[in-house]
Order: C-alpha cells, then sequence, then structure tokens
C-alpha cells in the first residue's frame, strides 16, 4: 500500500486536485480517493441535492465499466446541521442530523470514492467532475439569492 | 483498557454499530461518561468521514487516515494505543478498522507489542456477500480470521433462502465464531450488546 501519485501532464487537472486536496490511497487492491473543500453556506441543500445524484451516477459508471463500488462517502457540515451521504453500489442514502452552530461561514464538503479496478486517473477526473459540480451548483444557489 | 475491533467490508455498517456499541457502554459504565469509551477510527482515505459523524455525538476519537493500520500505520496505531492508555485511561477502547483491513492482524500486532488481548467483532453486508464474495475473496475471507463474533447486517434487504447461504458461507470459513444477524432498521438488541461486552 502506497500514497499513489497519478501522472497526469495536464495542469489544469493538477491545479484542481490541489484545490480540492484530493489524495489517492492503494491497499488490497482498493482504490481510495478523497476531497475536501469549503462552500458558502446558503448552498447546504443544494450540495446535498448534487452529490446524492451524483453518487447514484457513479454507481452505474463504475458498474458500466466492470468496477465494484466499495464505499461512496461524503460528509457536510454547516453551522448547526451535519449530513452523511453514503452507498455501497446500489441506493444513495442520507443521514441529517442537527449540529452545535459553530458560527463558522460555509459548508464543509468532505467526499471519499473507494472503489475496485477502476484505473485511479479515471475515478480522480469523476472526483473533479463532482467537486466542479458542487461548484456550478453553489453559484446558482448565490445568484437565486441576489 | 478493553479493545475491540470492528472490522468488516467497506459499508457494512461499521459506524453505525459503534455508535450503538458506544452508547451502551456508556450507559453501562458508571458515572455514564462518554469518556469511559475512546475511539480510533481508521480510514483508508486521506480525508476522514467517519470521525466526524463519530464526533458529532461527543465521542473522544483519535484518527489514524490515509492507509490501514493493519500493516503500514501499524505503528501509529500502537502509539495511538499507548497514548490513549496513558492519557485517557478508558474501560473500553474501540477500534474501527477501515474497510479493507485484515482485523487479524491488528489484534496479533496489539498483543505482539503490547501483551493485549483484543476482542475481533467483524460485520458483514448480506446485501452484498454474493456480489464480492469472490471477485474479493482473499480479502472477504481475510476479514473473518479469528473473528470471535460475526454480525450478518443488512438482514432485512435479503431473501431468507440467501441468508441461509451467507449464513454457511460464514460458518464453513469461520466455525468458531457467534453468529447474529441485525438490520440497520431496528436497534441492535440489548442482549446481543450485551455479548459483545463480555466478550
Amino acid at each position: 500500500m502506497a500514497d499513489y501519485k497519478i501522472k497526469i501532464r495536464n495542469s489544469e487537472q493538477l491545479s484542481k486536485r490541489k484545490s480540492y486536496q484530493i489524495v489517492t490511497t492503494l491497499h488490497e487492491g482498493a482504490v481510495a480517493m478523497a476531497g475536501e473543500t469549503v462552500f458558502q453556506e446558503k448552498s447546504f441543500r443544494a450540495l446535498n441535492t448534487v452529490i446524492q445524484e451524483e453518487f447514484a451516477a457513479i454507481n452505474q459508471w463504475i458498474a458500466a465499466r466492470g468496477g465494484i463500488v466499495g464505499h461512496l462517502k461524503s460528509f457536510l457540515a454547516t453551522t448547526g446541521q451535519t449530513a452523511m451521504i453514503s452507498t455501497t453500489g446500489d441506493q444513495v442514502s442520507c443521514r441529517l442530523q442537527p449540529a452545535a452552530a459553530d458560527g463558522s461561514n460555509g459548508v464543509l464538503v468532505s467526499i471519499a470514492l473507494i472503489v475496485f479496478a477502476i484505473p485511479p486517473n479515471d475515478l480522480e477526473a469523476r472526483l473533479i467532475d463532482l467537486f466542479e459540480q458542487l461548484e456550478c451548483a453553489q453559484k446558482k444557489g448565490e445568484s437565486h439569492d441576489r | 483498557m478493553k479493545i475491540l475491533i470492528l472490522g468488516g467490508f467497506l459499508g457494512s455498517g461499521k459506524t453505525s454499530v459503534l455508535l450503538q456499541l458506544a452508547q451502551y457502554l456508556v450507559q453501562q459504565s458508571s458515572g455514564n461518561q462518554k469518556s469511559r469509551v475512546a475511539i480510533i477510527e481508521n480510514e483508508i482515505g486521506q480525508i476522514g468521514i467517519d470521525d466526524k459523524l463519530l464526533r458529532g455525538n461527543g465521542y473522544t476519537v483519535r484518527d489514524i487516515f490515509s492507509g490501514c493500520v493493519c500493516c503500514s500505520l501499524n505503528s501509529d496505531l500502537l502509539s495511538g494505543v499507548q497514548e490513549i492508555k496513558r492519557e485517557v485511561d478508558p474501560e473500553w477502547l474501540i477500534i474501527e478498522a477501515t474497510g479493507v483491513a485484515f482485523p487479524d492482524k491488528i489484534a496479533e500486532s496489539l498483543f505482539t507489542n503490547l501483551g493485549i488481548a483484543a476482542q475481533i467483532v467483524t460485520l458483514v453486508d448480506a446485501s452484498r456477500w454474493q456480489r464480492i464474495r469472490m471477485p474479493l475473496a482473499n480479502l472477504i475471507e481475510g476479514q473473518l480470521n479469528d473473528a470471535h463474533l460475526i454480525l450478518i447486517n443488512k438482514t432485512d434487504l435479503v431473501e431468507e433462502t440467501v441468508l441461509r447461504e451467507v449464513e454457511a458461507d460464514l460458518w464453513e470459513l469461520n466455525s468458531d465464531a457467534a453468529i447474529y444477524l441485525i438490520s440497520g432498521i431496528k436497534p441492535i438488541d440489548e442482549r446481543l450488546l450485551k455479548v459483545i461486552q463480555n466478550g
């Protein structure tokens, strides 16, 4: 097992990997890829919806490529509320839970994709794509607020 | 300090069981203090997800991320256990292994290096057993080695015949373990929690 460095010549993808703090770990044939970032507080519900929809799409994408979903999971935290979104290849579940109001601004979004038999660079591109969709959802939420 | 290792494949329900078990152990301890239970959360990814959920429930959690304590991060585990013993000295230390870890290797290391005998509880996802059993045989079978208790989870999602087949497979792979059925749609029976508590 080792911290895995994916060879990518595309500088845009490298910069996005850094921006979303994406790190890959390999163990027993599993590719574990995790990333994290903070979005605007008002977008909690929109971000939750996008992650659930995208997890369902990633399930299908992995199955179509002959891979195995280990666990796709995400934790969203904003002041007063958290959400744990999870799937093991079939249905996507979401557990909302009240949290202490810590006064912080923004929604912390952590995502981990743990899969088998999918090339790491393809999975990284998929994770970056998910974070970009979250950015779009957040921007739409902001424009609605204005 | 008693140590319990919670193992089992990715998404088998380890964190949900941990939350119920930790709550039960706290209720059973004198003073009803959350400090009586400490948790080591090992996640394969660099960024923790489950630890955030556990902290949200008020438990003290030590993280070990980006690898498995059964192999490359074993020294982190040993130092973590020693530190928890020294600074918190809880009645119970629960180690949630990653979904790709071999719990028997963790137990072996704890015994060899610290002289502590840990109990292994391994979870199995009944709804996925047949799908992952063959393609991931080495990992799935290895996770059952030396388990004292096997909890077959998500039993509400499969037919009775499938459940019997899963049970038969598990008996074949580890005939020494006690096997219990649980599901996410109802809380774990207190009698089972007591069995886990009593080892």
